[in-house]
């Protein structure tokens, strides 16, 4: 049961980062809510007050805009899934969005929402880091843009600053000639290993391009510059070849933690699995499109 | 026997109207007039002395009504081990234990209140394994426990925190094993799991101040056994005591005992007057009430090389957490057939019940028999394995048969084992393997399949009355004490009324549940209810069927004897043109506001009770339930995960009174059974603590675990019976997780002993496998 | 501090006064007393909960009423078509759809749901948008069974409207 606090409703981001400014601690934005009012219930989180975003115009769009994906940071996951924009330019990430928790999380829960929460076993984070994408982030007096690979602090913790909000994500569209992946592992009800890949080639079929990032398994989605290294410049075949190297690399990078989702060890091991089946992915996508 | 017109069809169930729609009322949700709420404080240790609880800012708080602890209800209760206090008295013995509680005028009052409640402990050692806490030396969990009043079929044995020793011991077993060819020692393991009804649970209560009589309105699946534990408890008369059931959103064994009940009783006695209502929230649920038993369980079996058993050993730890509750006889029926449903000569069980420091271990679909076959299925795939035997042909040559003396001392009958172990194999295609695995998509990829079967007894002698009443519209009310948990007894009870009056279903009404009213029924447990309600019910309608004829015999000018029944009616056998409807002669005879009723009383008596130190009797059981059940699964070698193709049950229910609703209790079974074997597991650290007291961590079948079932349903008639019924809604979940284990070895070629078959589990299995053949 | 909100609730426009911090499901069950709408976890995951919130299946026990002004909510008690069981709660009947019933109201309006927005669903699609909605009783299959008779029967009914 939620313990009493005030809803205030701006309808500007200015006005809601100034009551973030003026309340500090004691406040925190609501978005979707599905993951800050189930913190709440459970007692592991208390508030005076809820500052609803939702009334703010604008927020929850999807637009293309020289090559850039420009998505709102309300918009709820359950649209993101239907985008026919998305679908089009970015066919991971809608099928990614799909497959978050339930239908009814996705029909509430933002994509701002969740990156904001930094909830370790969140799916998004770990994808646009391989996108290549940026979250805008603003406040009463200034925006800025900050690289997904900058936003994640630790678990429940990002570097927005407390009177920051976070408005838009920012994708670029994929390239014709890359591949995108995410693949997730997990038998209870959240993942407790998620990958995602980006590979771009040349005409000559060397790859150009390999982004490599892991999440849930540790406290933050990151990404592996190592295994990225191991791949880059190298043709389909000499990689698929290093993708054992690659992927206990990325296993070591994850982090991971032992918990009720498995061993360390064992989440290594699956982010390794999980890279090789992911390059397959890409490869077979790429092969069925030409 | 005479036509059957509505026994045996697949009619939907009465029940469904009111629960699509929303008008159906459970215990959750329940509002009474003028009620208070209540909110319950937890044990945080998993086992303290209590040094001072300060209730003085609870009492304090706005709002507040009652503040009681452990001092204000000097009460304990229990099945068959009177150890468990209404509230902690002067320890606590896991974390999730009541210590303390209070009622205030709304539901976020109360809650905020509980939270102030401080409670200063004195840690004790915690014992979290029952293979440790009964080891010599260790600290008793119960220091009292040779004092508290306990039934008297409790065997004791002289190791510390064991609060039931069950023996079964037939024939030499040391001989068994010196006259086989091969023997074989494993020692398997399940963990702790449960219940995870959808509807969580709660008890309302109101203790009337003039005369100090206690009504509980909760969704017990016992209430009678309920209203006697409470009246013991409190010292009352049974008729000072009142319990009203309202519809139970599943239970499974986790309703039954006392959970919530407590509480709310002990808080009603200081409010006034006023009802009070508890509702444990999920966590709570998880965490407070019940749980499967984990259990360790060491097989030691002897077998010629023709494949015959000659001697089976069996030494069972059953982890039964911090309180008896119904841990005795879970130890007793689930060790007395945890040797399989087979002919052995030699065998020797020993069931230890072991206190722990951990939630509390009770009833839970299955009753013990999920436990046993995971380890003896298994046992037997291995032993075919050795004997380079088709596990189903081991099966087929040693599976219990008509007339067979069973080892328990009992002479079988109405055994419908083979016909089942038959037609599950067949229906997942048992022996054409070829054709499966040439379908498998990645060389990562690798097909087996498995079966398993089980026996099941019913808790034997029980009790069932029943009555039956016709009034002046011709409608029939039938009373029955068995509760609605989902299983389909109002449809199949209703069928059974429908049938012997012969009047169309919509004719009949089951009246509510309030023990006020109702005839005693013990319980809605064991399988027990189609079988013993329904003889209860079949006979109270035949009753008032006799009755009936003859007041009707001089309305229609003709003998009792030459009367019969049909849509309705009553009529002469030999002029069905002469009639009256049944309501018409009860409006006759007893006015329009009469009705005219029937009472009945069943038991299957058994003569004398299981006998203490060998286990045996004549008649352990009324009748027995036989199931097999096998799988088809596919393992993905490089991450561990079990997916499963196809699974088939078939369930020898001795006559199906309804098709649909027996294959939803079979598939329902099955998914629980799969949830168990690859999913479930309520954690509990080191420190005592469950980890995952939630949907989000532990993990229940979805609609995407599943795979194709196919239910079979097998009609080994008993005689006693019903139209030749048994039961069905236990066995349904019994042998899933042996049948996967079974059909993922033979996928692997790998054993895993312990469940679930998580894939991080499996996936280690197959790497230390991987390790040992490099 | 209590806002006052108006919602259509069933078709109905109701007004009730609420704190802030008052979740949709309880005050479906506590305030207006339409206990249809179940409660079996209370963090989201079962869909016991399950209401339909402008056309969309939600948690309310994840809802704040305090920002339902002017918002469309339909529980199970809003199912029926006038007097008569919607095809969906007439499959569950038929089919055997429900055993304790509890997730019973929830599974209907994630199944009503899908069915406005897919009114042709493969297996697959139903198994996977129930995916969310737990049910301990019946193993799925005669819910899923349900869902393609109810379908098959809305889909009959258009065809004949048109």
């Amino acid at each position: 049961m939620l313990r009493r606090f005030r809803l205030e409703e701006p309808e500007t981001v200015k006005d809601a980062s100034a009551l973030l400014a003026r309340y500090g601690e004691a406040s925190r934005i609501y978005a979707g809510g599905t993951e800050l009012l189930l913190a709440m219930k459970e007692g592991l989180i208390q508030y005076e007050r809820l500052i609803n975003v939702k009334k703010i115009p604008g927020l929850d769009r999807v637009e293309l805009e020289n090559g850039v994906v420009r998505i709102g940071a309300l918009t709820t996951h359950r649209s993101l899934e239907n985008d026919p924009l998305l679908r089009q330019q970015l066919p991971a990430f809608g099928q990614m969005e799909r497959n978050i928790a339930n239908v009814r999380v996705r029909e509430m829960g933002t994509l701002g929402g969740n990156l904001c929460f930094a909830e370790p076993h969140a799916d998004p984070g770990t994808l646009l880091m391989v996108l290549g994408a940026k979250l805008m982030a603003e406040k009463t007096s200034s925006k800025r843009e900050i690289a997904a690979e900058q936003f994640f602090v630790d678990a429940y913790e990002t570097c927005l600053e407390p009177d920051e909000l976070l408005t838009e994500i920012r994708i670029p569209s994929t390239p014709r000639r890359a591949g995108v992946a995410y693949l997730k592992f997990g038998y209870l009800e959240r993942p407790s290993v998620g990958l995602g890949l980006f590979l771009a080639w040349n005409g000559a079929d060397t790859i150009t391009e390999a982004r490599v990032a892991v999440g849930c398994a540790g406290p933050k989605p990151r990404r592996v510059e190592e295994s990225e290294g191991l791949l880059k410049g190298k043709t389909s075949k000499e990689a698929s070849a290093l993708l054992g190297r690659a992927g206990e690399i990325a296993g070591r990078a994850a982090d991971a933690i032992s918990d009720l989702h498995g061993a360390a060890d064992y989440k290594q091991h699956i982010v390794g699995v999980l890279l090789k089946r992911a390059f397959q992915q890409i490869l077979q996508d790429r092969s069925s499109k030409a | 026997m005479a036509e059957l017109t509505i026994v045996g069809k697949p009619i939907t169930r009465v029940d469904a109207q009111e629960k699509v729609t929303g008008e159906a009322v459970y215990g959750y949700d329940l509002v009474l007039p003028d009620m208070l709420y209540g909110k319950t404080v937890f044990s945080t240790r998993p086992h303290a002395k209590i040094k001072r609880i300060d209730t003085g800012k609870a009492r304090e708080f706005p709002g507040v009504v009652a503040v009681i602890t452990g001092k204000d209800a000097p009460w304990t209760h229990g099945e068959s081990i009177k150890d468990k206090p209404f509230l902690a008295h002067d320890k606590v013995r896991y974390i999730g234990e009541p210590v303390a509680a209070v009622a205030a005028e709304d539901e976020d009052t109360a809650q905020a209140a509980a939270a102030l409640i401080e409670v200063e402990y004195e840690d004790l050692p915690a014992y979290l394994s029952p293979e440790e806490a009964c080891k010599p030396g260790a600290l008793p969990i119960h220091e009292d426990f040779a004092g508290y009043r306990k039934s008297d079929f409790i065997v004791t044995a002289p190791l510390p925190n064991v609060c039931e020793h069950f023996k079964l011991r037939t024939g030499d077993v040391e001989r068994g094993f010196r006259e086989s060819d091969l023997v074989l020692e494993e020692r398997y393991t399940l963990p702790t799991i449960q219940h995870a009804a959808m509807e969580p649970h709660s008890a309302h209560a109101q203790v009337d101040p003039a005369s100090g009589r206690v009504t509980i309105w909760v969704a017990n699946d016992a209430p009678f056994r309920a209203l006697h534990e409470i009246a013991e408890a409190l010292g009352l008369p049974l008729e000072k005591i009142r319990l009203i059931n309202p519809l139970q959103g599943g239970g499974f064994g986790s309703k039954g005992g006392l959970k919530v009940e407590p509480i709310a009783s002990a808080l009603a006695y200081h409010t006034g007057g006023r009802p009070v209502r508890v509702k444990f929230n999920r966590q709570e649920t998880f965490i407070s009430t019940l749980t499967r038993h984990e259990a360790i369980l060491y097989i030691k079996s002897g077998v010629k090389k023709s494949g015959s058993l000659c001697a089976r050993q069996m030494t069972i730890y059953w982890g039964a957490g911090a309180y008896a509750e119904k841990s005795p006889t879970v130890c007793i029926r689930g060790s007395l057939p945890a040797p399989g449903p087979y002919r052995i000569p030699h065998v020797k069980v020993d069931g230890y019940a072991v206190y722990t420091n951990k939630p509390v271990s009770g009833a839970f679909r299955g009753y013990g028999i999920p436990q046993g076959a995971w380890a003896c299925e298994q046992h037997m795939d291995e032993l075919a394995k050795r004997l380079g035997m088709d596990p189903l042909e081991l099966r087929l040559k040693n599976v219990f048969v008509d007339g067979d003396l069973a080892y328990w001392g009992e002479k079988l009958h109405s055994v419908g084992l083979k016909e089942t172990l038959i037609k599950a194999a067949e229906a997942i295609e048992w022996g054409k393997d070829d054709i499966s695995k040439s379908k498998i998509r990645s060389p990562n990829l690798k097909r087996g399949k498995g079966l398993a079967c089980i026996s099941k007894p019913t808790r034997t002698p029980t009790l069932s009355k029943a009555a039956v009443l016709i009034d002046a519209s011709g409608g029939v009310t039938v009373l029955a004490g068995t509760v609605e948990i989902g299983q389909g007894c109002s449809t199949i009870l209703s069928q059974v009324a429908a049938e012997e009056l012969k009047v169309p279903l919509e004719k009949v009404r089951m009246a509510p549940l309030d023990t006020d009213v109702i005839p005693f029924d013990a319980s809605t447990t064991s399988s027990r209810s189609t079988y013993h309600m329904g003889n209860a019910v079949r006979l109270a309608a035949i009753d008032v069927r006799e009755k009936l004829a003859e007041m009707a015999s001089p309305m229609l000018e003709a003998g009792k004897d030459d009367l019969s029944f049909a849509d309705g009616k009553i009529h002469l056998k030999e002029q069905p043109q002469m009639a009256l409807p049944i309501g018409e002669v009860v409006r006759r005879r007893l006015g329009a506001s009469g009705f005219l009723r029937g009472d009945s009383s069943y038991t299957f008596e058994i003569g004398k009770d299981l006998d203490l130190e060998t286990g045996h009797s004549e008649h352990a059981s009324a009748f027995y339930m036989y199931a097999t059940q096998a799988a088809e699964a596919e393992v993905d070698e490089e991450t561990g995960r079990v997916r499963l193709l196809r699974m088939s049950a078939a369930h020898d229910v001795g006559k199906a009174i309804n098709p649909l609703n027996c294959e939803g209790q079979i598939e329902g079974g099955l998914a629980m059974g799969i949830g168990s074997a690859l999913h479930e597991h309520l954690v509990v650290d080191e420190t005592g603590k469950v980890r995952n007291p939630s949907f989000l961590d532990y993990h229940l079948a979805t609609s995407l675990d599943l795979p194709k079932m196919i239910p079979i349903i097998v009609e080994c008639p008993e005689p006693e019976g019903p139209y030749g019924a048994k039961g069905l809604g236990e066995p349904g979940l019994a042998p899933t997780p042996a049948a996967i284990g079974n059909a993922v070895a033979n996928a692997l070629g790998i054993r895993i002993y312990d469940l679930p078959l998580s894939p991080e589990r499996v996936y280690w299995a197959i790497r230390r496998m991987k390790k040992k053949v490099a | 501090m209590k806002k006052k909100i108006r919602i259509t609730l069933n078709g109905n426009v109701v007004s009730p006064e609420v704190p802030a911090h008052r979740l949709l499901l309880d005050l479906l069950r506590d305030e207006i007393g339409l206990t249809g709408t179940k409660e079996g976890c209370g963090t989201g995951d079962c869909g016991a909960c399950t209401v339909l919130l402008d056309g969309k299946p939600v948690n309310s026990c994840l809802v704040l009423s305090g920002e339902l002004d002017g918002a469309d909510i339909v529980t199970i008690e809003g199912l029926q078509i006038g007097r008569e069981l919607h095809p969906i709660q007439q499959a569950f009947i038929q089919d055997g759809g429900a055993q304790c019933g509890y997730c019973t109201p929830g599974m209907l309006m994630m199944s009503k749901a899908l069915l406005d927005e897919n009114p042709n669903p493969t297996e697959e699609e139903i198994r996977f948008a129930l995916a969310g909605n737990l049910c301990r009783c019946t193993g799925y299959a005669k819910i899923v069974k349900a869902v393609q008779d109810a379908a098959m029967e809305l889909r009959t009914r258009h065809t004949a409207r048109q």
